[in-house]
């Protein structure tokens, strides 16, 4: 019992340091309607539910792996939901478009921002994103180029639009 | 690649926050052993296998789709929210016993500003009219402290005390209130142009003046507003209006959508975000009715947030324009339209939690309105709200009470509530029951709010309850104020935090059904026509509990489409992976498909449950419409 509680405190105090960069991945993997707060809670619970958050070689990129799949299994259940929303409610409540300088961004798939984030915030090789994502390191790249190139599309027409 | 680390830096700060401890509280509270002799975590760490693994990954899809509905839930709430206020019984009997010590100032074209002592009932001009109120002579007047800010004959001025003289501010058509309930603004408008200034609380300058772009103006239709530094302009002189909210320091335009009105804008001082409360158009359903407050967090950069819609109370029309944040930002007053009386267009006033979004009526709320329109005004300590519409009548509503009384006072669309000085003192009369007696508070903790209630009453306490989501006990008391053992005398106030956070399912768009579909029960057409009208050949109708436990029920396909080849689903419902009757829609019958579908578990009244039709979720109250659309009148 001792040493489950040791165990325990020592979780603890690991997810504390954890939790602000985790958070901030969170939030820019999320879809719209989930909340990031909500998102690494999921991601913690089952983390812990295997073992102690201290008996994983790497915790951080265990959660962030952890995030990105279930950011992943929600998009496909929104998606069909998004779908069906919009087939049956025409006249319906519509959300209103948001136009601003993040807009580009959230245009882009979660596994790309995600890509980005890890690569260019967070300065992580491609080699530990791809860890992070569950791809191989050529397959990250071709990624992140590929959002790259759909930012700077996007970004051309915003200052041409101003 | 500096701008993007920026945008992508400025994406993982969106949002507050819940805190380290917040999420690891709640996880040791998920992950702690059932009452029910569960094994501990631990035990299930140790018994993990392949196969139990394997076997698991099907029930982690399963809690992922609940997960994901609750983790929609909690992004509706997560702050505390104050719903009940505390001691009277009624706010006839607060106004018995205690005193409003507020002044009300109003103003009009002939009468010019009168300032109304509501506890003594007099009345006393404070700036003598006639004064052109031109372009807006429905602005409220914007109370800063015990002083009042106004514009007059194009300039605006503050009167820092009622009975001394107004000090000129400079030009102004018109001066409103900044969301922090600290800024105030003035705005000088023409035909086609226009410009804002900032003064702080004292009346000084503090900004501007900032031009507003050309096509954009400060919409008089649904008053001036600001949210978070940035100025709520219209685009279009007539509906649809876009609502845009406009930086005045940098320039920028975020685009909000098409507006039916708003209600009101609050911000914590300090804060870098505010909330919107706002009737877009596309909340409406039949045309303009029915339409839903939204409340959205705008900050001064980056996107708004949080949007959320708050569905009107079922027997009304719909939300309609004006409403008032409280102080603290926790409850809104807002107006929804009534049924018309003989004397008009009605409307009745609910206060919304902001927290919740739950929506309570007010009883005695009902007004009077010309334009679909009301107006609400807080006193400064958040207590007493005076609200009313047009033609002029005057309402008061005690916070803790669940009605309202009327006032033979004036007061119109402009009025402001400020501080009264404190009446005489009465002589004190010690009431019988309050004959000093102490005893040491009990602990109601994890008792429900009402038994909690009724214990503390017993004893002669009052008692106040506030909300908050911690997701530890919902539903439950998670901590009362004083602390249990201290000792109290009769009549004092006891505070009962209950953890509001539902761990029940929940739907994105509770509002999203097949058209025409709020229309009121009506005697329904025969079985097959009535099948024959639900789209996509049938439907499923799908119940969650509260457990996340389900029943699914599917209708098959219609006759019609059974001729035409298909064959038609089973018509199964499924409780707890059982089979159960499922009601056919045959000829005849009378019996009310709702008793089937609604109450099969072993919880009757699950305030938790979750419905949907053919995959969207919808209310309790809208499945049941849709039911009972179906079925043939007895």
């Amino acid at each position: 019992v001792g040493s489950e509680r040791l165990s325990e405190h020592r979780d603890e105090r690991l997810f504390a340091q954890l939790y602000v960069p985790l958070r901030r991945f969170a939030a820019v993997v999320k879809p719209p309607e989930v909340d990031a707060d909500d998102l690494v809670q999921e991601a913690l619970l089952r983390t812990l539910a295997i073992r102690h958050l201290c008996e994983y070689e790497n915790p951080a990129a265990y959660l962030r792996r952890t995030i990105v799949n279930l950011v992943s299994n929600q998009r496909r259940w929104l998606g069909r939901h998004r779908r069906a929303l919009a087939r049956l409610t025409p006249l319906s409540h519509e959300d209103a478009a948001y136009p601003s300088d993040l807009q580009e961004l959230l245009r882009l798939k979660p596994l790309d921002r995600a890509a980005l984030y890890l690569a260019v915030v967070e300065g992580r090789s491609y080699s530990e994103v791809a860890d992070v994502l569950g791809s191989s390191e050529v397959a990250v790249r071709a990624r992140v180029s590929r959002a790259l190139r759909r930012l700077r599309v996007e970004l051309e027409e915003e200052v041409r639009d101003e | 690649m500096s701008e993007l680390k920026e945008r992508l830096e400025r994406l993982g700060e969106l949002g507050t926050p819940a805190g380290a401890d917040v999420i690891w509280r709640r996880v040791s509270h998920r992950l702690a052993p059932d009452e029910v002799g569960s094994e501990s975590i631990q035990q299930r760490r140790d018994r993990r296998t392949p196969v139990v693994v394997a076997v698991s990954l099907a029930v982690v899809v399963a809690l992922l789709v609940a997960g994901v509905v609750i983790l929609n839930r909690a992004t509706s709430g997560s702050h505390p929210s104050v719903v009940a206020g505390p001691t009277p019984s009624s706010t006839q009997a607060a106004l018995d016993s205690e005193h409003t010590q507020t002044l009300l100032a109003s103003t009009d074209t002939q009468r010019g500003i009168e300032v109304t002592n509501v506890d003594a009932g007099t009345t006393e001009t404070a700036v003598p009219g006639p004064m052109s109120l031109v372009p807006c002579n429905t602005c409220p007047l914007v109370r800063r402290g015990d002083a009042v800010f106004f514009a007059r004959d194009g300039r605006a001025y503050v009167l820092e005390d009622p009975h001394g003289s107004p000090r000129d501010l400079g030009p102004a058509s018109f001066v409103f209130s900044g969301s922090d309930n600290r800024t105030v603004w003035t705005a000088t408008t023409t035909r086609d142009s226009g410009a804002v200034s900032r003064l702080d609380e004292h009346g000084n300058p503090t900004g501007g003046p900032w031009t507003i772009p050309a096509g954009y103006r400060i919409s008089l239709n649904f008053l001036p507003k600001e949210i978070a530094g940035r100025i709520l302009l219209a685009r279009g002189l007539n509906p649809p209006r876009v609502l845009y909210a406009w930086g005045p320091e940098g320039g920028k335009r975020m685009h909000l959508g098409d507006v039916l009105f708003t209600v009101d804008t609050y911000r914590r001082p300090g804060a870098s975000e505010g909330a919107l409360a706002w009737i877009p158009q596309a909340s409406c359903r039949s045309g303009l009715r029915r339409c839903a407050l939204t409340l959205t967090n705008v900050s001064a950069k980056g996107t708004p947030t949080n949007k959320r819609t708050i569905d009107p109370p079922g027997d009304s029309n719909g939300f309609i324009g004006g409403g008032a944040f409280s102080p603290d930002g926790r409850t809104l007053a807002a107006f929804v339209e009534a049924t018309p009386t003989q004397q008009g267009p009605a409307a009745r006033l609910v206060l919304v939690d902001v927290a919740s979004g739950a929506v309570h009526e007010v009883r005695g709320g009902q007004i009077s309105i010309g334009e679909s329109y009301g107006f609400a005004n807080w006193d400064s300590t958040g207590r007493w709200l005076f609200f009313g519409g047009f033609p002029e009548h005057l309402l008061v509503h005690r916070a803790g009470t669940d009605d309202a009384v009327a006032l033979n006072l004036p007061a119109s669309y402009t009025s402001v509530a400020l501080a009264a000085p404190p009446p005489p003192t009465p002589a004190t009369t010690t009431p019988t029951h309050a004959t000093a007696a102490t005893a040491d508070l009990r602990d109601v903790q994890n008792l429900g709010p009402s038994a909690a209630r009724r214990k503390l009453e017993s004893d002669g306490l009052t008692v106040a309850i506030e909300y908050r989501t911690d997701r530890v006990n919902p539903g439950r008391i998670l901590e009362q104020r004083p602390a249990p053992g201290t000792r109290v005398s009769r009549g004092d106030q006891v505070v009962l935090v209950v953890d509001a956070f539902q761990p029940c399912g929940g739907f994105f768009h509770p509002t999203a059904l097949p058209k025409d579909f709020d229309a009121k029960p009506r005697p329904g057409p025969a079985p097959e026509a009535a099948a024959a009208g639900v789209p996509d050949g049938g439907f499923e109708l799908h119940y969650t509990d509260g457990r996340g436990r389900s029943i699914e029920i599917r209708r098959p396909a219609t006759p019609a489409q059974a001729d035409a080849g298909d064959a038609g689903r089973p018509a199964d419902a499924y409780v707890l992976g059982q089979a159960v009757t499922m009601l056919q829609l045959e000829s005849g019958r009378t019996e009310p498909l709702i008793a089937r579908f609604f109450f099969p578990t072993d919880q009757p009244s699950d305030p938790c449950g979750s419905y949907s039709i053919n995959g969207y979720g919808v209310s309790k109250r809208e499945m049941r419409l849709f039911a009972e659309s179906l079925t043939p009148n007895p």
